[in-house]
């Protein structure tokens, strides 16, 4: 029998800082060059979505009606000359960013920034339009409420953080009928069109496409100071133990979760090892037992999220409705397990590597290090970190997990909720 | 848009070896395709090559996990399986690039199939037909749609497979009569891609994959579907909000002439808000609230798919209708050049980005590879290039005529 071939210890190496301009009115461009088919991304990034909304689903929905016509350009018009240069800019607001992501061939670049700044100057939001959206998007929300898996993650969501808190909620009728068109135009103007934005550019570019930037933010946006205050209050009572009854359901969901804690936190390193091994890929303590022993389970996985300003650790999975009872003792089973007996030298090194890999990966290629770096600007966590997280998750050990288990996993605390029969 | 280069090796044992060298990523990746998919399944015991799929991960003797060294090599790995084949992935930091191979010829040479983990990964390929067919509101489109499309070709049934009791009773001697049948070197077309000399990674094949018995040669013929003459319709209720009707038509497979022209079809017909569906049936004229269309894009005789969700108030019957008067618009004033400029353009966008991703990359230079060649993956560009706007009429007329539709009326209950 041949050698098994030797395992290389992995290292990775320092994040890549980007080539950094600033626009003659203060706009930083942060620049990630790779060759890839002369293709360009730029990511134009406001310090708002949704953590600055006075309505649930406001950020949402002005992300979804942002090319819905200007005073020269009805809907159909922006996205014809859009989709003819092949181009496409994709819009959604995160939990403290409204972010717009062009794709567009070099070549084509120029146009497609045209047409987008034409948006976000001189954007409408004409009624139809407004009413079109509100009847597709409760037509959508229709459907969701019929998924197990979506009730059960929202019930989470709101009971950990809030039913209307940015972090907790998730889509609802209610929300819906709520949105006005005076909000659309009034998030849009103050959160967007008058903020002065971050630009990331990636994939092909030089100093034309700096100077393409420049032309287009520096001369015309009209700039004023951010806002970055919470306008939502939220005021729940909340159960720790929830059921959602749906009769006809053949499995149910379950969703369990707490408050944990975000990147600023000096654990947050060693936890994110540890929750991997918990649950966090598809050699972990969940999985090897829920799945792969008792098999109660397509999958079953839990995940640290990490936002500005807190952190949550949620567990989830879908199972036939005799196994839910077993399923969540399992999972019990598996926290105390790790609280209280140290893993192997083995296991620590798969989940360890796993994850060093997955650092890795974030710095493969201009995309994915534009990506790593925007993403940790808007939680606001400097990009120094990521090679300090490297660092620790490189040197955390056993005793170190299992404290850390014992710290920010406590079984008791978290809440519960089942979607199901 | 410049060539994806690449070499490849026969093995002795007729294992396909193909190398694409990537030097911008510090990644390697190794792709083996298995040309085995549903449509090779006995039409009473479907489900099989997808259940197999998870059969694979089970371990051997001498690697009785096989995640574990390849997660230690700070890699991960996945599979799929669709109808016409099954995949399975492997990525790795280029210093481990040799792990995978090895992983790879274990588990096409030893698999440790028994009992246990078929019981076990029946019961969570159960879990995951619930998940994904019966606890989903519309998750049985698949079914009810391609049992009408194809009354004979097995295309007949989704890769989960037709019913939970075709998984539930697979034996364990009918498992390992799979294995040994289409789990060999001569079936199977392994890519390795990324950061790694041709050299380094041919050498890594013979290492491991050279010795490993040959096996029969496995017969990819098909029963071939018998051409439509006469529209089929079919109505079901279920528990969900929203009426939805789905119409396929059969259309020409991977190699066949119109293929690409169905493609570019769909990207006319809905893809993006000023696609023709969207504009008029979204938009103007509020009849859906949702409309897309597909294609299955499968190697031999494929679905051309319209689906909508059709808004309160609004017949069925009447909204089908609308999307009738649509296809005819394609079938007599056909398109203009400014449309067919536009989504050659969109297409060549797409292309090019997932170009950018090494994955991506390593299983369509595979899957190129099954179609016949794996040059098919520099050419494609060329073939939407080179299609006229009347080309695109003739598909229309040919192929999305009424004696060839297959509708599913799907309705609510409430």
């Amino acid at each position: 029998m041949k050698k098994a071939p030797q395992i290389n210890p992995l290292t990775v190496p320092e994040f890549k800082m980007p080539e950094k301009s600033t626009l003659s009115n203060g706009i930083s461009i942060y620049g990630f060059p790779g060759v890839y088919h002369d293709i360009t991304r730029v990511d134009i990034v406001y310090d708002s979505g949704r953590w600055t909304e006075r309505y649930p689903l406001v950020a949402q929905s002005v992300a979804r009606l942002f090319k819905s016509g200007t005073n020269s350009k009805t809907a159909f018009q922006m996205s014809e000359a859009i989709d003819h240069l092949g181009s496409t800019i994709s819009v959604y607001a995160g939990y403290h960013a409204f972010n717009i992501t062009v794709y567009a061939m070099r070549k084509n670049l120029q146009q497609t920034l045209n047409l987008l700044f034409e948006c976000l100057t001189d954007d409408i939001f004409p009624a139809h339009e407004f009413e079109n959206y509100i009847k597709n998007t409760r037509a959508k929300q229709s459907i969701q409420e019929e998924k197990t898996d979506f009730l059960a993650e929202r019930a989470c969501r709101n009971v950990i953080f809030g039913k209307r808190h940015p972090y907790g909620y998730s889509s609802e009728i209610s929300f819906i009928e709520e949105l006005r068109p005076e909000e659309i135009v009034y998030y849009f103007t103050r959160q967007i069109r008058n903020k002065k934005p971050a630009i990331y550019l990636s994939g092909t570019y030089d100093d034309t496409e700096i100077r393409m930037l420049e032309s287009i933010f520096s001369d015309n946006l009209s700039v004023e100071s951010s806002d970055d205050v919470r306008h939502i209050q939220d005021t729940d009572i909340r159960n720790p133990i929830q059921k959602i009854v749906r009769k006809d359901a053949v499995q149910s969901s379950i969703a369990m979760g707490k408050k944990a804690i975000n990147k600023m936190h000096p654990d947050f390193a060693g936890l994110s090892l540890t929750n991997t091994i918990f649950g966090g890929f598809f050699g972990s303590r969940l999985m090897s037992n829920i799945r792969e022993d008792k098999g109660y389970t397509y999958g079953i996985y839990s995940s640290l999220q990490t936002y500005r300003y807190d952190g949550a650790i949620f567990i989830q999975t879908e199972t036939s409705s005799e196994y839910v009872t077993a399923c969540i003792k399992e999972i019990e089973t598996e926290v105390k397990k790790l609280q209280n007996e140290l893993i192997t030298e083995e296991e620590l090194k798969q989940a360890r590597n796993y994850l060093l890999g997955k650092y890795l990966s974030r710095m493969d290629g201009a995309f994915a290090q534009m990506e790593t770096f925007k993403n940790y600007q808007i939680e606001g966590v400097d990009i120094q970190y990521f090679n300090k997280f490297a660092k620790i998750i490189e040197n955390t050990s056993r005793e170190e997990v299992r404290d850390l288990a014992q710290k920010h996993l406590d079984f008791d605390s978290m809440y519960q909720v089942i979607a199901g029969k | 848009m410049s060539e994806i280069n690449f070499e490849r090796k026969i093995l002795n044992n007729g294992l396909v070896v193909i190398h694409h060298l990537d030097r911008d990523t510090p990644f390697v990746v190794l792709n083996t395709l298995y040309k085995v998919g549903a449509k090779h399944e006995n039409p009473a015991k479907t489900g099989f090559a997808h259940l197999f799929e998870h059969l694979m991960f089970e371990g051997t003797k001498s690697i009785p996990y096989f995640d574990g060294p390849l997660q230690e090599a700070g890699g991960e790995n996945n599979a799929f399986t669709n109808n016409d084949y099954t995949n399975y992935y492997d990525i790795v930091p280029a210093v481990n690039a040799e792990i995978p191979f090895w992983l790879e010829a274990d588990r096409m040479q030893s698999l440790n199939i028994n009992a246990r983990s078929l019981k076990l990964q029946k019961k969570v390929v159960t879990e995951e037909f619930k998940e994904t067919c019966i606890n989903q509101p519309y998750g049985d489109i698949q079914h009810l749609l391609r049992a009408m499309v194809y009354p004979t070709h097995p295309y007949q049934w989704p890769t989960i497979g037709k019913e939970i009791a075709h998984i539930q009773d697979a034996t364990l001697a009918e498992v390992k009569d799979f294995y040994r049948t289409h789990y060999v070197p001569g079936n199977a077309i392994m890519v390795i891609a990324g950061d790694i000399d041709k050299e380094v990674a041919f050498g890594y094949a013979e290492k491991w994959m050279a010795d490993i018995p040959a096996g029969r040669p496995v017969s990819q013929d098909q029963q071939q579907e018998i051409p439509q003459t006469s529209a089929r319709e079919l109505t079901h209720y279920a528990n969900v909000p929203q009426n939805m009707i789905i119409i396929g038509y059969p259309m020409p497979g991977r190699l066949e002439k119109g293929y690409f022209e169905g493609d570019l079809i769909t990207d006319i017909l809905s893809s993006g808000h000023s696609s023709r569906l969207h504009q008029k049936l979204v938009k103007e004229r509020e009849i859906f609230s949702e409309i897309d269309t597909y294609i299955t894009g499968s190697n031999e005789t494929g679905m051309f798919v319209i689906e909508g969700r059709i808004n309160e108030g609004i017949d069925i019957r009447q909204a089908g209708a609308f999307i009738r008067e649509e296809i005819t618009l394609l079938q007599t004033e056909g398109i203009s050049e400014l449309e067919l400029e536009k989504v050659k353009n969109q297409m060549l966008t797409y292309m090019r980005f997932s170009d950018a991703s090494l994955l991506n990359k390593s299983i369509s230079l595979a899957y190129y590879e099954l179609l016949g060649d794996a040059q098919l993956i520099n050419q494609e560009a060329d073939l939407y290039e080179n299609i006229s706007a009347e080309d695109i009429r003739t598909f229309a007329r040919k192929f999305l005529n009424s004696h060839q539709s297959n509708t599913l009326y799907y309705l609510s209950n409430s």
